[in-house]
């Protein structure tokens, strides 16, 4: 159980720095919104702004997603289990995450995977007059739902944890 | 399986784990898994992974990212605090003034942020303990700080108007527009009311004692009011002006806010690295939580509405035969009930797939008509003994606040949003007056 603790806190420190480097892109996600406009007030707009503002919007929600979790930031109702231990929480996780987590992130990652592979296979690009390749952006999706995959295995060892009482419950 | 019980199926597992406490993203997500898998069979989870690229390719979704970075940005130079502070003196002298003062901070506040936890939180940290202090009643104080905090839901640049407008396809910026007039009606609204009844009984709500104003002279108030008001009505004007004159699209106008709002902190002084760090940090954190849920909840409705629940839930209440005005009031009534469990994002979500082909079956506007859900939802955040206002308000744990006093206190505030929801009613003018003016679309 330690060591599997031990890899659980392994996961965590790689999911908050995956949530700490991508929160970087909202930094050129803001200056190009904000470049675009200047360039369309002057009558030059490029051709690419518009598709870039998607791409970096898109990446980020969604590679910052395995941090949100981490950070239990996903919006949950703790109307009722808030009124139960904590023990009984982490069963209720437990079941949730076999469940329901597991199933839609397995999902999730194969057929993501199965995505972004036609995407490549066929180096599909956007229909724009920009036309950017497409399969880097289509990559995002597996690679998220494996971050979300591997931060979700963390969970459920740190509610193992509780549950055998190794880990110490932080209130 | 037949369709309703299909649709029966799925919202009771979707109940009962989501009272059990997992992320609404991932039980939407895993219900639809299930369903998707056993009913549909794998063909289905290829058009998952379109939706999925679909929700990642929105750009009026981007608007969400950027507004709630412009709100964070906001909060941290500081502007709540300073202008609760300086109107608080102003206003100090009438009966009921730092009620007031309350309900213009979250008026400008509401403005600037748009999701509703964060609001009320801050108004409650923030304005709870002053009020107490200065002798206002227990039920006026959560009332007003419960009433106010919800505001930023309606009060464009609302996230929920925004998302509701993607899930609805209707242009986000009529929508917002749609948030303004009944959003600042209530406001006022609230502003009379704490008014008449401190004026009536100043017990519970009296005017700061004059030992107090007497340390600043109005002069200073005046400036410190205009110093901190000023700057965020500008950024609030200027991005809805935009978006009203379709000079921008709400996504532009949103990152040029975003923009904005970082050289307001700066000149505020507020900005130093390492909280300009955690304000990137929190905005990822805010942002993911809301558009992973719409990535979740594509995977349910996708399999509701493939397995044919939508319809059969539509057919079942057009075969109560309740008639155009009859639906609509159970819609509402529907949704004041979703209102104590689930938050805004989830009702949505899973509700607008159902309400909205009802609602075009029964001949409504739907711009109208979402708008008006938009009005509701922010009411059953007030509504006891569950709403989400309510609960956010009784976790900072102001001295001597009780749930019973925060029940009590809301409910004039909700009698005032009830006839904000007749009139809008009856009068659809009220929300479409502002959409309606708007140049391009």
């Amino acid at each position: 159980m330690k060591a599997l603790l031990a890899i659980s806190r392994r996961i965590d420190t790689f999911s908050k720095w995956s949530g700490v480097i991508f929160s970087y892109l909202l930094i050129p996600l803001v200056l190009l919104v904000v470049f675009e406009v200047i360039t369309r007030q002057f009558n030059r707009p490029t051709i690419w702004t518009f598709e870039s503002v998607s791409f970096l919007y898109g990446a980020h929600f969604m590679l910052v997603a395995a941090y949100g979790l981490l950070t239990k930031s996903h919006v949950c109702i703790d109307l009722v289990s808030s009124r139960f231990s904590v023990k009984i929480n982490a069963i209720f996780s437990l079941i949730c995450y076999v469940l329901l987590f597991f199933p839609f992130i397995i999902v999730f990652t194969y057929y993501g995977i199965d995505y972004s592979y036609f995407s490549w296979l066929y180096l599909e690009t956007s229909w724009s007059a920009w036309g950017p390749p497409l399969y880097y952006i289509k990559t995002v999706i597996p690679i998220t739902a494996v971050m979300l995959l591997v931060q979700g295995i963390s969970e459920v060892i740190k509610n193992i944890g509780i549950l055998t009482g190794v880990k110490e419950v932080a209130e | 399986m037949s369709p309703e019980l299909v649709a029966i199926a799925m919202f009771a597992a979707l109940v009962v784990f989501l009272f059990m406490g997992h992320p609404l993203a991932f039980v939407l997500g895993g219900v639809g898994t299930f369903f998707g898998i056993v009913f549909i069979g794998p063909q289905f989870f290829g058009i998952f992974m379109d939706r999925i690229y679909g929700t990642m390719d929105n750009f009026v979704l981007v608007a969400i990212t950027l507004f709630i970075l412009m709100g964070n940005f906001l909060a941290l130079s500081g502007i709540a605090d300073n202008l609760f502070a300086s109107l608080r003196l102003l206003l100090g002298p009438v009966r009921g003034g730092v009620g007031l003062a309350v309900v213009v901070v979250c008026i400008i506040f509401a403005a600037c942020t748009g999701i509703i936890g964060a609001s009320v939180v801050t108004m409650g940290l923030l304005a709870g303990p002053i009020l107490i202090r200065y002798g206002y009643s227990r039920e006026l104080t959560t009332g007003v700080i419960a009433a106010g905090g919800s505001l930023g839901m309606l009060i464009p640049p609302s996230i929920m108007l925004i998302m509701m407008a993607d899930q609805a396809s209707l242009s986000a910026g009529k929508l917002l527009m749609c948030g303004v007039v009944p959003g600042v009606t209530l406001g006022v609204l609230y502003m009379i009311y704490i008014a008449v009844r401190c004026g009536i009984n100043p017990e519970v709500g009296p005017p700061v004692p004059p030992e107090e104003l007497a340390l600043v002279p109005m002069t200073k108030r005046i400036t410190d009011t205009l110093r901190y008001a000023v700057p965020p009505v500008i950024l609030i004007v200027c991005v809805l002006g935009a978006i009203f004159f379709g000079v921008a699209t709400p996504t532009e106008a949103a990152g040029v806010g975003a923009f904005a709002a970082f050289i307001m902190a700066l000149a505020y002084r507020k900005l130093t690295w390492e909280n300009f760090k955690e304000t990137l940090y929190q905005t990822s954190r805010t942002t993911t939580m809301v558009i992973i849920i719409i990535v979740g909840a594509t995977c349910f409705t996708g399999v509701f509405l493939g397995l044919g629940g939508g319809k059969a839930l539509v057919n079942a209440i057009l075969g109560l035969g309740l008639g155009k005005w009859g639906t609509y009031i159970l819609i509402m009534a529907i949704y004041i009930m979703l209102g104590c469990f689930i938050d805004w994002i989830g009702i949505v979500m899973i509700t607008f797939p159902i309400f909205l082909p009802l609602a075009q079956a029964l001949g409504f506007d739907p711009l109208w008509f979402t708008a008006m859900l938009a009005i509701n939802l922010q009411m059953s955040f007030l509504t006891p003994p569950f709403g989400y206002a309510l609960f956010y308000l009784a976790g900072i744990g102001l001295d001597g606040v009780k749930l019973p006093h925060i029940y009590r206190g809301v409910l004039p505030f909700m009698a005032m949003q009830i006839v904000g929801i007749a009139v809008c009613t009856i009068f659809p003018n009220v929300v479409l007056w502002l959409p309606n003016l708007m140049m391009g679309g």
